[in-house]
């Protein structure tokens, strides 16, 4: 009966869709603003090679190791004491990384619906649910995302309404200033999207006979789609003013505006948000909690799943004072730093992992 | 900050603690070991002033700091 | 005392040697009577076979057939008289016109036999008793279920008579296939428990869990099929039915042959059907025998008010506190004005409605029908009215709690209408601390609980959490039956054709 806890690809699909977009949404509008100016509907395409790379990585390890969870296989390629080093960044990197996501979550919430709300109350609510999800598995993980995602992906379409104020004009004139700023504009995008890496957290517990190629293309399709759109209409509505507004998305709900009754539908936002954020920030937790898990070879992951919590809300403050810190945070780290785990790391670990592969080859040949 | 959230770490380690008690008892010594210094450590970081320490995102700033003029607009 | 009576009748206790019967007949009967001392109901009738060997039977009044013992039993026997010619053992069989005849060889069975309705009988100089297919008692009439009616479709429902239920079944099903295993559970009531499923198109493991899952039972008695509800379902703490339970012959076979699992128990007209998904309770008999245009259309309508049914008071409260902003300007007037007297906040005036309704609900459920319906005019109306004419509640969360109690009505199965009910409570707390945030985090709460039960090892969202396009066509749409082709997919391994495919009428087929 344990082949039920098996994902699907959908399953699969649903979950880095939301890993990558549970706070893209908010945050890369605005950030890929500043460089692209009316070139932000272009941010989102070079992106597509980083999460090419990290989900090719991702496929190709898990069928030389099947069955390993990352920090087992980087053990097992890098050795014992290398693969605990790179192991222990990997944990940190996912612990650091859902903490910043918590508390995009947390400042987004508060300071946009529940002002009285504390902070900590909110990052620890979610948390605390994230937490169950994780200790319930990998496939409660997936299925919920399954159950979530249409209540992520369905308010989106309200942004048609907003067809009356759209301006096409400021799209106009395209690439003014020519690639360079749009290449900059795509630099956040694209460590959003190598995020996707993280599916090779759940890997190991995937059905047999799912054609990973093919779902990983499809959701990485969809991202792209959804965040193309999301700037589409950002430019089309706000034009040069998308830069100064701190979360574009909400304002283009607020917008909003059929026959004066369908109005203030920033409601939805909300309900999209938390649903976003919870996907995302289970999906970092499981991989935190997996990586401390397997970095010291536990024999029950579940046990280390709340203590890593706790981990996680310091993490959501240690040197984080205020949003502008995290804002700039997204703008000049989280640019190099989160591809370098989620992509750079992978690939030298496939380059790694073949030569020893090759190696093996060459000397059991003599042999055999 | 301060004081509040040390206290909110250690009565939630503390229900933490208890509520897997069960399960410690059933683990080998390295795993409870783990999960003992997990716990110690968040109770540890929340003793600080934890937004104001250097911490986390000034060892990514220094570090990435050689790429910074390829963001900068 | 309990535990130690129960202790008393489980398996596990060494149980004491079985007493073979003797061939003197009045120690037999002492021992029985010691056994059945103070049973008024058991009738022992002495008489002589061909007028010499005496003989006894035994049995239990009002549950054999009177006049089938003395007509075919006592009447024959005591009018032959070749006994010494064939013996007693040929001349039993030969003469005693009963449909099931058994021998029985200690005195525990014949009382175990005889506490089951049989007629037991009892010959000078024999080591064996016969027990007698001649059990017989009143029973309700087979009617039509008063829990699942339907427009159209059979009209037949399960009574408490397990035989009769399980010939239903075996009339709807008439394969070998069809497998219907015994267990008795309860150790003073000894339940007739039947596990019904079909060879070949239910997962044998599936079948084997059930099986096993009963046999772990330890009670001393099963008055209801809820009480092995209780004691199988895979999630003690869940407010949520895992097992689907039925009136209806038609919905166990229409199960039985989706490859789930039914339980069928005496005394209760309930059947169990297990494993279920969420979706599940969402299906009624009648949508099956619709035009599956009209029961698609419904379908949507029944998750649409299952969401009205959870979250509407909740939403109310939420905007009402928190997020006056939500509401259309002009609409916002009206609900403002209303409220203008109405001393409480929102949180309490929608649970103190919320309450009042169960109540009323509750009340008009007990009591005998004529009340019931005066109950709920009192209640529903006068009450209603006059609290919005007072001030006391305002006129919008009136009409939220009406609406709300419609839709929780739209759920086709009563019990999971019931644990939606019961969420809303919950659901109103949070959204009256948090507003919305409370609301997503209920759902989110929800959704982890629900994705991680399972029903008998099947997930319980099983087909929509893992989206296969095929599983749908019995989801979200019904899809007509010539597209249904394959059997829902449960667990394991199962034969998945249903119906040969191609099958789409048009008039070019003739």
């Amino acid at each position: 009966m344990s082949n039920n806890d098996k994902m699907t690809g959908v399953q699969l699909a649903c979950v880095m869709y939301s890993t990558v977009l549970g706070t893209g949404f908010i945050t890369l509008p605005t950030t890929s603003y500043q460089y692209a100016r009316n070139g932000l509907w272009l941010t989102m395409f070079p992106g597509i090679l980083t999460a090419l790379i990290s989900m090719g990585c991702a496929v190709k390890l898990s069928r030389m190791y099947p069955g390993l969870s990352p920090v087992a296989y980087i053990k097992r390629i890098l050795g014992r004491i290398p693969g605990f080093l790179v192991g222990l960044l990997l944990f940190l990197f996912c612990l650091q990384a859902a903490g910043v996501t918590v508390r995009q979550y947390g400042d987004f919430v508060t300071g946009s619906f529940m002002n009285r709300t504390p902070l900590t109350f909110v990052i620890a609510s979610i948390a605390l649910l994230a937490g169950i999800a994780v200790r319930c598995g990998a496939g409660v993980i997936a299925r919920s995302a399954a159950l979530l995602t249409p209540i992520f992906v369905l308010p989106l379409l309200l942004l048609v309404l907003l067809y009356p104020h759209l301006e096409f004009r400021y799209l106009f004139p395209p690439l003014e200033r020519g690639i360079v700023p749009v290449l900059k504009g795509s630099l956040t995008p694209q460590a959003w999207m190598s995020e996707v890496y993280l599916i090779s957290f759940f890997l190991p517990r995937l059905a047999s006979g799912v054609k990973i190629g093919r779902w990983a293309v499809a959701s990485i399709a969809a991202i792209v789609a959804s965040m193309f759109y999301v700037n589409l209409f950002s430019i089309l509505l706000l034009g040069p003013d998308t830069g100064s507004k701190l979360v574009t998305i909400l304002i283009a709900f607020r917008y909003i505006n059929v026959a004066d009754f369908f109005e203030n539908m920033e409601a939805f936002l909300l309900a999209m948000w938390v649903v976003g954020n919870f996907v995302k920030l289970a999906v970092f937790y499981y991989a935190a909690s997996m990586s401390c898990s397997e970095l010291f070879r536990l024999r029950d992951y579940r046990l280390i799943v709340f203590p890593v919590g706790i981990l996680i809300l310091i993490f959501s403050i240690w040197d984080l004072p205020s949003f502008a810190i995290v804002a700039e945070q997204n703008l000049l780290v989280a640019p190099f730093w989160v591809p370098t785990m989620m992509a750079v790391l992978p690939g030298l670990l496939v380059i790694a992992a073949s030569i020893q592969w090759r190696r093996r080859s060459l000397q059991s040949r003599p042999n055999g | 900050m301060g004081k509040w959230f040390f206290w909110e770490v250690a009565i939630a380690a503390v229900i933490i603690a208890i509520s897997e008690w069960k399960r410690l008892q059933e683990q080998p010594g390295k795993d409870r070991i783990v999960f003992l210094a997990l716990l110690l450590a968040g109770a540890v970081l929340s003793f600080l002033n934890l937004p104001d320490t250097p911490g986390p995102t000034s060892v990514m700033a220094y570090v990435f700091k050689p790429l910074r003029p390829l963001v900068e607009p | 005392m309990v535990r130690y009576r129960m202790r008393g009748s489980a398996k596990t206790e060494p149980q004491p040697e079985p007493v073979p019967l003797s061939a003197e007949l009045a120690r037999n009967e002492q021992w029985i009577r010691s056994v059945c001392s103070s049973c008024s109901d058991v009738v022992y009738r002495p008489f002589k076979i061909g007028g010499r060997t005496s003989a006894l039977l035994i049995f239990v009044d009002g549950l054999a057939d009177d006049r089938g013992i003395e007509d075919f039993v006592i009447a024959p026997l005591m009018r032959e008289d070749a006994l010494e010619a064939i013996g007693l053992q040929e001349m039993l069989r030969q003469k005693v016109e009963a449909s099931d005849a058994s021998e029985l060889e200690t005195l525990d069975e014949c009382v175990v036999r005889l506490m089951d309705g049989y007629p037991i009988l009892l010959c000078e100089g024999e080591l064996n008793a016969l027990a007698l297919g001649l059990a017989k008692w009143e029973m309700r009439a087979v009617e039509e279920p008063a829990g699942e009616s339907a427009v159209r479709g059979p009209r037949e429902g399960f009574t408490e008579t397990l035989r009769i239920n399980t010939s239903q079944i075996r009339r709807i099903i008439r394969s070998p296939k069809l497998k219907m295993d015994s267990v008795r559970i309860g150790g003073y009531t000894r339940t007739h428990v039947v596990v019904a499923y079909i060879q070949g198109v239910a997962d044998a493991a599936i079948v084997e869990e059930v099986k096993s899952r009963l046999s772990r039972i330890q009670a001393d008695g099963i008055l209801e099929s809820v009480y092995i509800e209780e004691f199988i379902e895979d999630n003690p703490y869940s407010p949520f039915p895992q097992l689907l339970d039925t009136e209806r012959p038609d919905v166990v076979c229409a199960s039985l042959l989706e490859g789930r699992v039914a339980i069928l128990t005496e005394g209760s007209p309930f059947a169990l059907v297990a494993p279920i998904t969420f979706s599940s309770l969402m299906q009624a008999a009648e949508d099956y025998y619709q035009r599956y245009i009209f029961s698609t259309f419904i379908r949507w309508l029944r998750y649409f008010f299952l969401m009205i049914s959870l979250l509407l008071p909740s939403l109310y409260v939420a905007v009402l506190t928190f997020h006056q902003e939500m509401v259309p300007s002009s609409l916002l007037f009206s609900m403002a004005s209303s409220r203008e007297d109405v001393p409480f906040p929102a949180l309490v005036e929608a649970i103190l409605m919320e309450v009042s309704f169960e109540a009323l609900r509750e009340a008009g459920l007990r009591l005998p029908k004529q009340i019931g319906s005066a109950v709920s005019i009192v209640g529903a109306l006068v009450v209603g009215e006059s609290a919005v004419q007072a001030g006391l509640v305002s006129a919008p969360m009136v009409i939220v709690v009406a609406l709300t109690g419609i839709a929780s009505c739209m759920i086709p199965r009563y019990v999971a209408s019931n644990s939606i009910r019961m969420l809303r409570f919950p659901m109103i707390f949070l959204a009256g601390t948090l507003g919305l945030l409370g609301i997503m985090m209920g759902i989110i709460a929800l959704v982890l609980h629900l994705s991680s039960l399972r029903s008998i090892g099947l997930p319980y969202m099983a087909s929509l959490a893992t989206p296969r396009v095929g599983e749908w066509k019995d989801v979200l749409i019904r899809a007509p039956w010539w597209s249904m082709t394959k059997r829902p997919r449960l667990t394991g391994t199962f034969d998945q054709r249903r119906l040969a495919p191609g099958q789409k009428p048009s008039k070019n087929r003739g």
